[in-house]
């Protein structure tokens, strides 16, 4: 989704960037002009002599492309930190052994997992995952597509061993919420 | 007979000081403030309109609307020649000052309490300290998962430059004009930095109805939200966004700051102190300065900003017709920059096929939580499910940073 987003903002900052650059330069000249002529004892004599109604466009047409031009910034690079975030810690996970309670599979897995049957050949289960005996094969099934489909293409998840979660009591939604909100971030 | 004479004169010096004479003597307005901040301390307790800040700025204004209580004079040094001078006098004061030849004693007369708490308002000293708290209770979390929130919170700010094409157009000053439009920014320290540099005998008008909107944000936005969207777009429900990773929360704070402050060196006050508290958050090493800014320090800024705002709206400032302007024009920033977060929200929808629910645009004003909450609250009217609360706070956080912005810049030009 948001590689999509990223290009249409692309696009359109390049379709603007003529009328940002002739805004921006129009208004560090006042900027600065205001800035120097603050500074002296006669006040803002630049802005002094603009008509109201320059003034009126000048600080609308500046503000409104300037505080776009910043978040837009800040927009870019955060996005393309986050990627660079999680190209880092993507590599650094490794999923033995982890009681999968929280691959709570969506309805939607199910017909999904029909169609990522490539994908999954992809994940590399040599091995096939220990389990008792307890667990139906079709849930380990389900089990391994939805794990499939939380892999990017490039990092595949490995399933060690499929166990029943101990407490048989408590809902899995009520643990699901409890290992969501107390895992480490 | 004597005593009882000199009693009765007493009585009569004091009953000409009181502040009833005053009222009856032509400060006829500070009377009718009274009754304005009487009724704003109903609204403030009674029917819980912001009361942290609508409190002391009540309070604050009957203070100051009660003559000759002296709360709000300035400091005056005041030149009394030697020969009408009493030995009293001279024996307190001392200073002896030598005048075109005559010698005069020079006599200080303190200010009032308000007025030396209000310098800091009129320095500039509270509100980027109440950013400061502001940053440490916010988590930039989720917008650091959903950056695009940035731009969100960049569209709610057209409400600003919307009041002041307006404002302008009213024939106001430019400096004034200024102060109204960073009312459409939804945020109560930054609406003050900016009028205290702009226009800072209009701070106690601004400032109420800056945090009388914010009040009203519940009973505001939904108009425009509900009117704007269709039904389709408003029940969209947003996947989570990505998790974020405690570096990158770090780093989120100081990287903005450099970046807004090298480039716009007027927003640097406020939105270096706002990632300053942040970052005293995010650290995690420095919990007790932590609590303090967004406990004690907040507590104490908010009574002292809070009070002394209140006591600028005296009866001749306040009473006038462009309160009304200011009131009215308010109105218009605040519903046009929800109208410009939901439009962006429009188009993200559009452009992202269907991933974004354009609800999530009006919480770009900067009024955190509440217009978080709102989106949250219209998002489940039409769809319970939906938990949009999270992927408001983006937008809602980014609308701090941009108003924060506009303001520095409407202060780089217009000041």
């Amino acid at each position: 989704m948001f590689a999509n987003l990223t290009r249409e903002v692309h696009k359109l900052l390049s379709n603007l960037s003529s009328i940002i650059l002739n805004a921006v330069s129009e208004s560090t000249a006042v900027v600065s002009d205001s800035a120097v002529s603050s500074a002296d004892a006669a006040g803002k004599s630049v802005l002094d002599t603009m008509p109201r109604s320059e003034l009126m466009v000048v600080v609308t047409i500046t503000g409104i492309v300037v505080v776009f031009a910043m978040l837009v910034l800040l927009t870019l690079l955060f996005a393309f930190y986050g990627k660079i975030a999680d190209g880092i810690s993507g590599r650094a996970k490794k999923k033995s052994g982890e009681k999968i309670k929280n691959a709570a599979p969506t309805p939607k897995a199910a017909p999904a997992a029909a169609k990522k049957t490539s994908s999954a050949q992809s994940v590399k289960t040599a091995s096939a995952p220990v389990s008792d005996g307890s667990i139906p094969e079709e849930i380990i099934a389900v089990i391994a597509a939805a794990v499939a489909s939380m892999s990017d293409g490039t990092t595949g998840y490995q399933i060690r061993s499929v166990r029943r979660a101990s407490r048989q009591g408590a809902s899995a939604w009520r643990q699901a919420a409890l290992a969501e909100n107390t895992r480490r971030f | 007979m004597n005593i009882i004479s000199q009693f009765w004169e007493t009585i009569k010096d004091l009953a000409m000081d009181s502040g009833i004479v005053g009222f009856i003597n032509g400060e006829w307005r500070n009377l009718i403030m009274v009754a304005v901040s009487c009724a704003l301390i109903y609204l403030a307790i009674g029917k819980q309109f912001e009361p942290m800040l609508l409190l002391p700025i009540a309070f604050g204004m009957l203070l100051a609307n009660l003559p000759f209580a002296g709360l709000t004079t300035v400091p005056q040094t005041e030149l009394i020649p030697i020969a009408q001078a009493s030995a009293a006098d001279i024996a307190k004061y001392g200073t002896i000052i030598a005048q075109d030849g005559l010698e005069y004693v020079q006599v200080e007369h303190a200010g009032g309490l308000l007025y030396y708490l209000y310098l800091g308002v009129k320095l500039g000293i509270y509100p980027p300290l109440i950013f400061l708290g502001i940053g440490a209770m916010t988590d930039f979390g989720p917008l650091l998962s959903n950056p695009s929130s940035f731009l969100l919170g960049a569209a709610a700010q057209l409400g600003i430059f919307v009041a002041f094409i307006l404002a302008m157009v009213c024939g106001l000053d430019p400096g004034l004009a200024g102060s109204i439009a960073i009312i459409g920014g939804a945020d109560g320290p930054t609406a003050i930095y900016v009028t205290s540099k702009l226009a800072p005998e209009y701070l106690g008008s601004i400032a109420v109805a800056a945090y009388s909107y914010m009040a009203l944000i519940p009973f505001i936005q939904p108009i425009f939200m509900k009117a704007l969207t269709t039904q389709k777009e408003r029940t969209v429900v947003m996947k989570p966004g990505r998790v974020v990773t405690k570096m990158e929360k770090i780093l989120f704070p100081i990287i903005v700051t450099i970046i807004v402050s090298l480039l716009l060196p007027s927003a640097a006050t406020l939105v270096g102190m706002l990632m300053l508290g942040n970052l005293f958050r995010e650290s995690g090493v420095v919990s007790r300065i932590s609590n303090t800014a967004q406990n004690e320090l907040m507590n104490i800024i908010t009574i002292f900003l809070g009070v002394t705002v209140g006591a600028t709206a005296k009866g001749d400032v306040f009473l006038t017709p462009t309160t009304l302007l200011i009131i009215g024009l308010g109105l218009v920033a605040f519903c046009f920059g929800t109208i410009g977060g939901i439009l962006l929200g429009k188009l993200m929808y559009v452009v992202t096929k269907g991933k974004v629910n354009p609800l999530i645009g009006s919480a770009g004003v900067s009024a955190v939580p509440m217009a978080a909450r709102v989106s949250q609250k219209v998002g489940q009217e039409y769809n319970p499910g939906n938990f949009l609360l999270m992927h408001a706070m983006g937008p809602n956080v980014a609308g701090v940073i941009g108003s924060a912005v506009a303001a520095g810049i409407l202060i780089s030009i217009l000041g």
